[in-house]
């Protein structure tokens, strides 16, 4: 609990008191950025949208009415953010035909980082997970590490509650059985 | 239908094959920006706002002369609605009133604060890292902030200070062991003064045994390694 509420501090932001972006940036960084990281698998990517999100908060603090928990607001932007970049991008590659390389330079570090740590299967999990379409992806991580109930989830993701936990059962089925074959492959070999 | 994503049965039951899976999805890496994310994120937020200003505010467009006068105009009228307004209001709501301005203040103290820990000027530096003594046990930011300078910063004496002042609050194992490990990195004398009387303060047997251990290996200016025994001694740890 937090002595200035967020709702607050971005009301003072809407006021013109610029500063109070800060505190909420402290508050908000490290799980935007991995948000943003978990739909565009670049560090650099994932950073510049982070501060897309807060230059948008800025021009935006005014609209907000606090029907919502600022929290979903800001995620309901870092999506925004983050799918606009990720259409540009798709549109980009149809344009040059040139093939994603983003993925594999990922995957190469992670795989360095786990083989080092000796997490095979944390290892697989990562690999499962960025295996999954960006849809499926963000419902995990948001419904795993930011949200804790499905209306909250639902209003991040812009859609009701009843679809959030659809989309959350359909995603872990295909994380499960991406994991199995991945352990299975091991198995086998 | 329960509304919370963690007590989901029908989730915990796909989940069943791999029981593991959903709680596991907290131990995947976490990304970490670098230390300067923040500040490029705030000036960036800043040039933003100062484009913002300019653009829009029409007071721009008036001459010097009639900027005063309006300045001067609309000084006394806002004194005038808030004379008129407190004149009226009862006393809750003048309480409520000064404590959103108190946390107000707070919170641009601590960014003004964090800001000058990042200023070009070491003195400037070393008065925000003076300043920042009285917030390090309470505020994580600012302990932040203080280890940064007392890693990073290029003058001993801001080094020395930033240490002190992370010193007086050193209330997190993680900060003392942060402190112990620079005793490694500098060979300056104030620096490593700094660091030992922090640790010292802060009283944990195993830091204390180490920092003796060290003195004992000589890795400490020898000047110091007497001072850690004496001071060991003394206070029997």
């Amino acid at each position: 609990m937090h002595a200035v509420s967020d709702e607050q501090l971005i009301q003072w932001v809407a006021n013109g008191d610029v500063s109070c972006l800060g505190t909420l940036f402290d508050r908000y960084q490290d799980g935007l950025l991995n948000y943003c990281w978990q739909l565009t698998h670049n560090q650099a990517v994932a950073e510049d949208l982070v501060q897309e999100v807060f230059l948008r908060l800025l021009r935006r603090a005014k609209s907000y009415r606090g029907e919502a928990s600022f929290k979903t607001w800001v995620y309901q932007i870092a999506r925004n953010v983050s799918y606009d970049h990720l259409r540009k991008q798709q549109r980009q590659q149809t344009d040059t035909n040139e093939p994603e390389i983003v993925n594999d330079a990922v995957v190469d570090e992670r795989s360095a980082e786990q083989a080092a740590a000796g997490q095979e299967s944390l290892g697989h999990l990562a690999d499962s997970l960025a295996s999954l379409t960006a849809e499926q992806r963000e419902v995990i991580w948001l419904g795993r590490c930011e949200f804790s109930d499905y209306r909250s989830l639902a209003t991040a993701l812009g859609c009701t509650a009843q679809a959030a936990r659809v989309r959350m059962h359909r995603a872990m089925k295909a994380l499960n059985e991406v994991f199995n074959q991945l352990q299975g492959a091991k198995l086998d070999v | 239908m329960s509304d919370s994503i963690h007590d989901d049965r029908e989730l915990r039951e796909l989940s069943s094959e791999q029981k593991d899976l959903w709680e596991a999805l907290d131990g995947l890496p976490r990304r970490e920006a670098d230390s300067g994310f923040r500040r490029r994120v705030m000036h960036a937020v800043h040039e933003a706002h100062d484009k913002q200003q300019s653009r829009w505010s029409w007071v721009n467009f008036l001459q010097p002369q009639a900027r005063t006068a309006f300045g001067m105009a609309a000084a006394c009228l806002i004194g005038l609605l808030i004379g008129r307004e407190l004149e009226g209001a009862d006393d809750k709501k003048v309480d409520d009133r000064v404590a959103e301005l108190e946390s107000r203040m707070n919170v641009m103290g601590r960014e003004l604060l964090i800001n000058r820990l990042d200023a070009a000027s070491p003195s400037d530096r070393l008065a925000a890292v003076l300043a920042a003594a009285e917030y390090a046990g309470e505020d994580s930011m600012i302990s932040e902030a203080l280890l940064t300078r007392a890693i990073n910063d290029p003058v001993s004496s801001v080094r020395a200070a930033a240490v002190t002042s992370l010193g007086q609050g050193v209330n997190q194992r993680e900060v003392a062991d942060e402190l112990l490990g620079l005793l490694q990195q500098y060979d300056s004398p104030t620096v490593q003064l700094a660091i030992i009387d922090a640790l010292l303060r802060y009283g944990d047997p195993e830091l204390v045994q180490s920092l003796k251990d060290r003195a004992r290996q000589q890795e400490l200016h020898p000047a110091l390694s007497d001072y850690v025994s004496e001071s060991t001694a003394r206070t029997s740890i």
